[in-house]
């Protein structure tokens, strides 16, 4: 029987389809039973999503037009 | 800067070495290049590991095959060469504090000796990921915290949540193994898990 601790600690390799497929039945099987669980699975799930979204930062213009000059010059 | 939506750079124009065109990749991809480079390089090699890359991408635009998306061959093109600078000096990837967390997400009073929740996961009231990046001092603190992420971490969460590449993929850009990618993976989305909950809970970063 999984404990709670043990769906935080597998939970990125359930969300990366890491865990075996016996696992993966155990997961669920739990996630069913554990709201707590199911609100912990919710909310890592939006914070990645959030995260990733500020992640894909991109360079001020200015900087990317000096790379791009300075690229085109050596080649 | 933030870009909401990559819009995808047109290919026949890179090919072409179109100035706009490049210039368009370097603004979206240098920032990300850097983050694989500072994985492998010291931070200081990084950026001239990065700034030659651009060249060999520059260079190499006309021949790209399509054959994996431009990131992907971007992103090996990076690694590569940072690899191949360690490789010159002897060195091997070192990481200072690879295993860190982030916060207390993850401390021991979370959970009862039998190892279910002592309280749960506290409720929060912005529920979706519009709803958090609307907070501009949330958005702000995530910003922060994407920052202190040691640079492994850092590096796996962005190939890996962002720009959904394989694991395996990933493993052969960083030079890692399966079980370290998940490791480090696992920690820096905990952290970040933490930063968005400790908000969400105090209101503040
Ligand atoms: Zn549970």
């Amino acid at each position: 029987m999984l404990k709670c601790k043990d769906i935080v600690a597998r939970s990125s390799d359930y969300l990366d389809g890491e865990l075996t497929s016996w696992a993966r039945i155990n997961y669920r099987v739990h996630l069913m039973m554990c709201t707590h669980c199911r609100r912990y699975l919710r909310h890592f799930r939006i914070a990645i999503q959030a995260a990733a979204r500020v992640a894909r930062t991109g360079t001020d213009p200015v900087t990317a037009e000096q790379i791009s000059e300075s690229v085109q010059r050596n080649s | 800067m933030t870009i909401e939506q990559t819009q995808a750079v047109d290919l026949a124009l890179l090919r072409a070495q179109d100035h706009g065109a490049f210039t368009q990749l370097v603004q979206q991809y240098h920032g990300q290049l850097l983050v694989v480079a500072r994985a492998i390089v010291r931070p200081a090699q990084a950026e001239e590991v990065v700034q030659e890359a651009w060249v060999s991408i520059f260079r190499a635009l006309p021949k790209f095959e399509g054959r994996s998306s431009i990131k992907t061959w971007m992103f090996t093109i990076v690694s590569n060469a940072a690899k191949g600078k360690l490789r010159k000096e002897n060195r091997e990837i070192t990481w200072d504090d690879a295993e860190r967390v982030l916060g207390d997400y993850l401390s021991e009073d979370r959970f009862k000796s039998d190892g279910h929740w002592s309280s749960g996961p506290v409720n929060w009231h912005m529920e979706s990921p519009d709803r958090i990046l609307e907070e501009s001092q949330l958005k702000q603190c995530i910003e922060k915290n994407l920052a202190l992420l040691p640079d492994a971490q850092r590096a796996v969460f962005l190939l890996r949540d962002v720009e959904q590449q394989p694991l395996d993929t990933i493993c052969n850009m960083l030079g890692i193994t399966n079980s370290n990618a998940r490791v480090l993976l696992h920690r820096a989305r905990v952290s970040l898990l933490s930063v968005v909950d400790h908000y969400q809970e105090t209101g503040q970063c």
